[in-house]
């Protein structure tokens, strides 16, 4: 008869190898979707402590990321998404980001102009972010502004390819309307 | 190519996925339709506008703040001295391969004696060997896993051998237990659920159970 006893307290060095190496990427899926450094931290410590109880997951896996990031996904829709955050795609990072748009205002060689037009096409697109159906927003953020390839959101997100592609479809026209009604 | 199937192609188009005839149809539409140009171009100012937005830099030491933070694997003892023991063998089949399961009534019932610490033994029969399955125990309230004090669910890792497998657990009543003992067993999309009824009283220095339902299914 086998003794079935847990591993010790010790990590495997290979999944904490693996999640250093990707980590960067995770951290700014983690900041898309939640639109805060606080936030993003809290998800990833979720999915590192998730990483430490299963180690050995890593070792059957053809793409780590794409797993880590399926897993990041779904961790946010469990414990996120319910809390209504507001992704900040544009400007409004929290003051421990470098984007804050008042710099980009005064860096821009844009005219005052032009910046206060851009400024208010890109409050617009914020709200017409945040009035999108969350899987609307996620699958934008997730490709449109994180550049993640639909064929890899097929897995991240555990859609058919032609789920997504009307969805982003559907996402897109009515962003473009609200530009339009915007711009003119 | 009219309008409406200009539209429903913009989105390739945006993303670089329009090729050979599709592409020649779409662009050479593209220079007749002053509608559709227009669509095409807010299309374009949308992505260059989301591309736009920035992430600030990931903390230098987010890392080692992140497995610092990280709780470890639960270490369950193996040994505990002085205890009583009792001893509840449950031929769970884990055919894990075959079926999941869930239970909502206790399998077996197990005595514990208040303030003392009895050991308990699962006896796990596996069909077949099993690697990095996931055991998750919750704990009745009034419950405890000796070392373990106020945790009410301890999960870890373990691999399973082929035949019979045995799990050692150290439990303290501090009062009247209330609720069930529950272990899952998960592997892959397969979980086989173990509910084990816990009371206080006078518990016995060995006792073997065999739960009939299980023992049908084990080989």
């Amino acid at each position: 008869m086998t003794k079935m006893l847990p591993n010790s307290g010790r990590r495997d060095n290979s999944a904490i190898a693996i999640l250093n190496t990707h980590l960067p990427r995770l951290f700014k899926m983690a900041f898309r979707l939640t639109g805060n450094v606080p936030d993003s931290e809290d998800l990833l410590q979720d999915l590192v402590e998730k990483c430490c109880r299963r180690p050995d997951q890593f070792q059957s896996l053809d793409s780590p990321l794409t797993w880590l990031k399926r897993t990041l996904y779904n961790q946010f829709v469990d414990n996120y998404r319910r809390k209504r955050l507001q992704p900040v795609a544009f400007s409004e990072v929290d003051s421990s980001g470098s984007s804050d748009f008042s710099e980009t205002l005064q860096s821009s060689d844009e005219g005052p102009e032009a910046a206060t037009s851009r400024f208010q096409k890109q409050k617009v697109l914020q709200a017409a972010l945040d009035a999108l159906p969350s899987n609307q927003r996620e699958l934008v953020l997730l490709h449109d502004v994180q550049g993640e390839k639909l064929v890899e959101l097929e897995k991240i997100l555990n859609e058919p390819l032609g789920t997504l592609k009307s969805r982003l479809h559907r996402a897109r026209k009515t962003l473009r309307a609200e530009l339009r009604d915007a711009t003119f | 190519m009219n309008c409406e199937q200009f539209l429903d192609n913009l989105d390739d188009w945006l993303d670089g996925d329009l090729q050979n005839g599709r592409l020649a149809d779409f662009l050479e539409h593209l220079g007749g339709c002053k509608e559709c140009r227009r669509e095409a171009t807010l299309g374009h100012d949308l992505l260059r506008e989301l591309r736009a937005s920035e992430v600030p830099p990931m903390p230098e030491d987010l890392a080692a703040r992140l497995l610092r933070n990280a709780k470890p694997a639960r270490y369950l003892p193996v040994q505990f001295a002085a205890a009583a023991c009792l001893m509840l063998a449950v031929l769970g089949g884990l055919y894990f391969g075959v079926y999941t399961s869930s239970v909502d009534r206790p399998q077996q019932w197990v005595t514990l004696e208040l303030a003392e610490t009895s050991e308990v033994t699962l006896a796990l029969s596996s069909a077949e060997a099993i690697s990095g399955a996931t055991l998750t125990l919750d704990l009745p309230d009034g419950v405890e896993l000796d070392g373990y004090p106020d945790q009410r669910q301890l999960r870890w890792v373990a691999s399973l051998e082929k035949g019979n497998n045995k799990l050692r657990l150290p439990l303290v009543a501090s009062q009247a237990p209330r609720g069930d003992l529950v272990l899952k067993i998960q592997h892959g999309s397969k979980m086989r659920t173990l509910r084990i009824g816990v009371r206080a009283g006078e518990s016995s220095q060995s006792t073997h159970v065999v739960d009939p339902d299980l023992s049908k299914k084990a080989t």
